[in-house]
């Protein structure tokens, strides 16, 4: 299928959506762009940026707009968004974007399932290059609406709670794995995320005009001031004595990767366990692209067992082999649990190993759970 | 590897067997596809470690196995653009096979106890319950242990085809030369996955943190709806009607068990789970032994198994030759190799075949007489 207007509305980041703008009169140059600057499209595109990198959500008043308005604001947003030069407001506005568009689509889903199901498995093919396939399978009481390639859901699949979305707690059958709709529709948000951020940072605006740099460092002033510096210094044991599992994620969490939720459970039940205060903990996720406190506090809290009262232990080894979180090196001996190392390691002897990095694809992640 | 206690002779010995075997075999030696982008490592008959090997044709890796005669050969399961940088962030990753390890240790058949072995240094042997100190393990294998990673195996093959999809045509099944199997997938569609999509095919097969509400919600369904179960739901569901002789929906499972619904589909998971190595699975920058190379542990070879159910490894794994060795054996089970059964020996000198001689020289249980 060919993606209709209204459609490309809600998929402004795609070549074809550009296109829509010329076939309707929009020239796409930024002299004609800031001639326009009055127009409402700029201030909701402002708004758009705004919105996204500092709520983590896009407003759905934009829900209203023609798509070509719908196409133009998100148009400006990322240019701000972008000549920001902020990577981390990239990856917040982009992972925003995405969760935008799952909306539109559940919205979709809830109106016309047979609909969605087509727009879906065109969005996944047109976009992401993955083949969602239609199917009507009944598999004992459930009945399954679409599958997708097994490599193919693993890579949009990875950041996720392995006990909803391991492929161990799935229908795996000839190398698709069976989903309903809803499901299909959540496991796009990392992939469409990602295509955003990579289509905003490919952007090149070399010397931005004066309306679009102001919207800039008015966002930037904004982020630098609510994102905390790294939290590594509040941490009283020095990080050299950290296990290298822990090292190994502090690593990617700095690198502002979004790490899985088996990830960020180790480190916070970790950090707890040491004894560093929740607040400190919750500092550290805030490096994360897609932080958000109010939930990382309920999370951390329930780990610390300030709510609920039973305190989590850090997992053992073998769990985290099976994770794929071990990092283990030589400097581990055969403890069987993270926390062992520091009781085994007098302080400054922690040394070896490099945090245990290994050769693959660690891009890309976008957790579900805000923790 | 010293502490196995190998003197010169014993060295000298299995060297000569290896050589012997490498010029045999060196046209039908087994090559990695693609063996310009492995990084080759060997072990080496004083103990030490050569890697970061890197050979541009076959022809030139043969030449180097016969020049060095190692002791064990390995190649990495990925693929670099620099497979000979010594610094693994340097090689350039470009994937990987997919390959498992089903380890018959930890499978615990029974025979393990029976045969393996602790040999102390005045020579007294124990039983494995009685952990003596400061003595050392010695591991056996016997055809219970091969039929034990036999079962396993085809669990995993099983699992690979029907569920993930993977074509027969893409899958090897190797004897490991010494107690377990190896398992080969050369699949381009999994080549470029991470060790975090490898540890979700590891979680998948060890069940490993499956949901009990995801597996039970499948049998709330009627008999009719239990035919139409598949991957998981469907094995545990097999299992549990040969267990309770009915099929088992949810309903019946709650009148046999008396509401025990839960420790009947734990029961169930623990028989279908398979179980390979998480580890050797999930790490990318580990060299894995490559088939057709003898084995350092026993002198025999790793050797394909082209049909899982009928090969022989005990036999069909032998490398060496069946010339007469004098060896004295300090203790040794029962040994069923070559098609034919040897011991058990306690304190004896013997002649024995090569290949028999170099399993138990291999084991540091015999030396070679001159």
């Amino acid at each position: 299928m060919s993606f209709g207007a209204e459609e490309l509305g809600d998929l402004p980041f795609i070549q074809e959506a550009g296109e829509l703008l010329i076939r309707k009169g929009y020239g796409l140059s930024m002299d004609e762009l800031v001639e326009n600057w009055s127009e409402p499209f700029v201030a909701a595109g402002v708004k758009r940026a705004r919105d996204a990198v500092m709520e983590g959500h896009v407003d759905g008043s934009l829900n209203g707009m023609a798509p070509e308005q719908r196409i133009l604001s998100f148009v400006v947003a990322a240019l701000v968004v972008r000549a920001t030069g902020n990577q981390y407001a990239i990856k917040r506005f982009a992972l925003a974007e995405a969760k935008r568009l799952e909306e539109r689509v559940f919205q979709r889903i809830r109106s016309n399932r047979y609909d969605a199901a087509v727009l879906l498995s065109a969005i996944y093919s047109r976009i992401l290059g993955m083949s969602l396939e239609r199917v009507d399978r009944t598999i004992g009481p459930e009945r399954f609406e679409v599958d997708l390639g097994l490599r193919d859901y693993l890579s949009l699949s990875s950041s996720l709670d392995a006990s909803k979305w391991g492929i161990v707690n799935r229908v795996v059958v000839g190398g698709r794995v069976y989903m309903k709709l809803e499901d299909a529709a959540r496991l796009l948000r990392s992939g469409i995320a990602d295509r955003i951020e990579r289509r905003v940072s490919s952007m090149e605006i070399p010397s931005p005009p004066a309306p679009i740099a102001e919207a800039a460092a008015k966002l930037s002033e904004e982020v630098v001031k609510t994102r905390p510096p790294p939290a590594a210094a509040a941490v009283s044991v020095s990080r050299e004595q950290y296990p290298p599992c822990i090292r190994s994620i502090l690593k990617r969490l700095e690198a502002g990767e979004n790490l899985p939720h088996s990830a960020r459970f180790l480190l916070a039940t970790f950090m707890v366990n040491i004894g560093m205060p929740t607040d400190d903990v919750i500092a550290l996720f805030s490096r994360s692209p897609d932080f958000n406190e109010r939930v990382t506090r309920y999370q951390v809290e329930h780990i610390a067992g300030l709510r609920g009262g039973k305190r989590y232990s850090v997992p053992a080894c073998p769990k985290l082999v099976a994770q794929g979180l071990c990092a283990r090196d030589d400097t581990c001996d055969d403890i069987r649990n993270p926390i062992s190392y520091l009781r085994r390691r007098p302080a400054g002897a922690g040394g070896g190993g490099n945090g245990g990095t290994r050769p693959g694809r660690r891009r890309d992640r976008i957790s579900e759970d805000e923790l | 590897m010293e502490e196995r206690g190998l003197g010169g002779e014993e060295i000298e010995f299995l060297r000569m067997s290896y050589r012997e075997y490498y010029y045999r075999a060196a046209s039908s030696m087994w090559i990695p596809r693609r063996l310009e982008a492995r990084e080759v490592g060997f072990l080496t008959f004083d103990g030490g470690h050569r890697r970061h090997l890197r050979f541009s044709s076959p022809g030139e890796l043969i030449a180097e196995i016969l020049r060095e005669i190692p002791w064990g050969v390995f190649y990495s399961v990925s693929l670099y653009e620099d497979p000979g940088n010594p610094e693994m962030e340097r090689k350039g990753w470009m994937g990987a096979d997919l390959v498992f390890d089903i380890d018959v240790k930890d499978l615990h058949p029974a025979c393990i106890e029976e045969h393996d072995f602790y040999i102390c240094n005045d020579g007294s042997v124990h039983r494995l319950a009685e952990r003596p100190m400061g003595c050392r393990r010695v591991d056996w294998v016997c055809p219970m242990c091969v039929e034990a990673g036999r079962k396993e195996v085809l669990k995993l093959l099983d699992v690979l085809q029907r569920d993930m999809g993977i074509r027969p045509d893409a899958i090897s099944v190797y004897f490991s030369g010494h107690r377990g199997f190896h398992v080969h997938v050369e699949d381009e569609n999994l080549m470029d996955m991470g060790r975090e999509a490898r540890a979700q095919i590891v979680d998948y097969l060890m069940l490993n943190s499956y949901n009990i509400e995801f597996l039970e919600g499948f049998l709330r369904t009627t008999e009719d709806g239990l035919e139409t179960l598949a991957g998981w739901p469907w094995r545990i569901a097999e299992v549990l009607r040969q267990r309770y002789g009915v099929p088992p929906t949810l309903r019946a499972l709650e009148a046999l068990t008396k509401g025990e619904v839960e420790t009947a589909i734990s029961s169930a998971v623990r028989d279908v789970a398979v179980h390979v190595d998480p580890q050797v699975t999930m790490d990318l920058s580990r060299i894995f032994r490559m088939p057709t190379s003898l084995n350092e542990k026993t002198g025999m070879m790793k050797q394909r198994c082209a049909d899982v159910v009928a090969c022989d490894p005990l036999k069909d794994a032998v490398a060496i030759g069946d010339y007469p060795v004098k060896v004295e054996i300090s203790y040794a089970p029962k040994l069923q190799i070559g098609g034919y059964i040897y011991g058990p020996y306690k304190r004896t000198a013997l002649k024995l075949p090569a290949f028999v001689a170099a399993f138990l020289v291999s084991k540091g249980v015999a030396k070679v007489i001159k």
